[in-house]
């Protein structure tokens, strides 16, 4: 395969998750308003709560998304 | 909910509402984001196939949808559309880092980035397109405050830092290496491009160095007005290095800068009066950037067209200079050949001749080599003026090699019935140079003022002033007026009276003289008092 065809994949590859991705957030967050709302400032997770628990979920073989 | 409890306005168009702080956001937003889309367009326009011109395309069109998007935050109160927008920024982000190391990379190497590296930028921004729209990347909306604030994620507060700075880090590391392995002038462009990268660069993430240092958003807004600034010098840099084909691009962009400032003053609140004083001076701008953009327009199409018959004019010199040498040496080969057939005769090499043909034998010889003198003096100057001459400079006597001279050139100047004097004063007269060439300045101006002079004397002098040695020489001749005067010393160059004196006249030899003399670091000039009343050459050296 020449480095222009593999080149031309790569950005179709590139482009389509950007796409999807972007339709996902949309979906997501315009559609669906599947988010948190914190309305108490102690359910607000600090930087490090935040690393910690993705370290966490890493080392438990989960992530939360 | 958070609507009704922080009481927000209603944006209008995703982007106009009063929720802004400070009134100066728009203008900080709009005009960098018109001024890249026209940018943009232009760079486009002119060339649609360049791939610097699509990477550079493609950093605008990320950076205005990131301005866009920033916008949408400062203005919109919906919770769902600052969460989109907020969620999406930080792809565009990366995009624009990583795209710029793109950019500089092509533009150093002058070739498309290799599958590897595509490969390796692909795989360090991927955790940001995949992870974009998951609570790695926003975790929620903060509804505690009316500050319209989203949490961010791991990605969104460390890995797009982690990209960013290792981007940065790239197109550093990338401009040195270039910079201090580059051996020709590319380096400055190398340098020039680099910086005002860094600089768009810098400009961009303003507004989180800043913010993040003096906890102060609204003054890291300005650093987006400087990121197009930075772009528009960097597609002028290169529309001067000639990479792009894009025209015209500084007048327009700043034109388009300027109409854009006095255009975003009528975003500003409470303008009052002053909206009359903005909307006249608006169209000022408009009718003085449409009269500058021409006029540059028209001053480049006149540089581009002065620059094409530039070239042509060259071909043609260079085309009229082989030719030239092609004639000349055919030409001396014909002279040179009937040279030796009357040379043959008069040796009696075609048996017994009678005088008359002896007479016209020598008459013949001597014609041809005048004429070899006269192509020799043509292709010398010719040499000369190319610079393929190479001068074997050493000190020489110049009283020597002018009293050798002068006392070769009595017989000819004899025969004419004039008297050749000499006024040389000093011992020695030592200077830096190639005594061949020397020897054919002096003959030369010898030579000259034989030809012109019809009666009277000759005088050759070298004298010693300061540190100088001046040698000249001095005839009885037909003079030079002051209009000849400026003619004489170039190439082809006669004066009008030297060619009924004279017919053999080249215009070369005062030429050759010139050149020679300057190759000496000296100086040749001509003084007379008018036609008819004979003239001084003199030439001037620096002495050893």
């Amino acid at each position: 395969m020449t480095e222009l065809k593999k080149t031309k994949i790569l950005f179709t590859v590139f482009f389509l998750l950007v796409f999807i991705s972007l339709a996902f957030c949309f979906y997501r967050f315009i559609i669906r308003k599947n988010y948190i709302t914190f309305t108490n400032e102690n359910d607000i997770p600090s930087d490090t709560d935040f690393i910690k628990s993705f370290g966490d979920s890493i080392k438990n073989g989960h992530i939360d998304l | 909910m958070d609507t009704l409890i922080c009481n927000f306005d209603i944006a209008r168009y995703l982007i106009f509402s009063n929720n802004v702080f400070g009134v100066l956001i728009y203008y900080s937003h709009l005009l960098p984001f018109f001024t890249s889309l026209f940018i943009g367009y232009l760079i486009i326009k002119n060339d649609t196939k360049s791939l610097l011109n699509r990477i550079l395309v493609f950093i605008l069109l990320n950076f205005s949808i990131w301005i866009f998007l920033d916008l949408i935050l400062w203005a919109n109160e919906k919770s769902q559309i600052i969460m989109f927008s907020w969620s999406i920024m930080v792809l565009f982000e990366v995009l624009i880092y990583a795209s710029s190391f793109y950019f500089l990379y092509v533009f150093i190497q002058k070739k498309d980035l290799s599958f590897k590296y595509k490969m390796l930028i692909g795989i360090l921004i991927s955790p940001v397109i995949l992870l974009l729209g998951t609570k790695l990347n926003i975790i929620g909306y903060d509804a505690t405050n009316c500050n319209r604030e989203v949490i961010e994620g791991f990605i969104s507060t460390i890995y797009v830092y982690f990209v960013e700075i290792s981007l940065v880090i790239s197109i550093l590391y990338l401009a040195i290496r270039s910079i201090v392995k580059e051996k020709t002038n590319f380096k400055i462009q190398i340098a020039i491009i680099s910086t005002g990268l860094i600089l768009f660069l810098v400009a961009f993430s303003w507004g989180n160095i800043a913010g993040s240092i003096t906890d102060n958003w609204n003054f890291g807004q300005w650093g987006l007005i400087g990121a197009p600034v930075f772009v528009a010098f960097l597609a002028y840099m290169i529309v001067r290095f000639h990479t792009f084909n894009v025209k015209l691009l500084g007048a327009q962009a700043l034109v388009l800068g300027l109409w854009l400032l006095v255009f975003g003053i009528l975003f500003i609140r409470n303008i009052g009066d002053v909206r009359i004083i903005t909307i006249f001076t608006l169209a000022l701008v408009s009718i003085a950037g449409y009269l500058l953009v021409k006029s540059v327009k028209k001053e480049v199409e006149q540089k581009e067209q002065l620059a094409k018959l530039n070239i042509d004019l060259q071909n043609v010199i260079q085309q009229r200079e082989s030719l030239m040498h092609l004639i000349n040496h055919k030409v001396k080969g014909s002279f040179t050949h009937t040279k030796y057939i009357f040379a043959g005769m008069l040796d009696g090499m075609f048996g017994t001749i009678t005088p008359e043909i002896k007479k016209i034998a020598l008459l013949g010889m001597s014609a041809d080599e005048e004429g070899i003198r006269t192509i020799d003096l043509i292709l010398n100057t010719a040499n000369l003026q190319k610079g393929t001459v190479k001068y074997e400079m050493k000190s020489i006597d110049l009283k020597e090699l002018i009293t050798k001279t002068v006392e070769e050139k009595k017989t000819q100047a004899e025969k004419k019935g004039i008297k050749i004097e000499t006024e040389i004063t000093g011992d020695v007269c030592m200077i830096n140079g190639d005594s061949f060439w020397l020897k054919e300045v002096v003959n030369n101006l010898i030579d000259n003022s034989i030809r012109y002079t019809k009666e009277g004397e000759i005088r050759v002098g070298l004298k010693k002033e300061n540190s100088k040695l001046l040698f000249y020489v001095k005839d009885t001749g037909i003079g030079i007026t002051p209009e000849d005067k400026n003619n004489l010393f170039t190439e082809g160059g006669r004066g009008k009276e030297s060619v009924k004196t004279n017919v053999d006249s080249t215009g070369y030899g005062l030429f050759t003289v010139k050149l020679i003399v300057e190759a000496h670091s000296g100086k040749v000039w001509v003084e007379s008092e008018g036609e008819g009343k004979g003239s001084t050459f003199f030439v001037q050296f620096d002495a050893i």
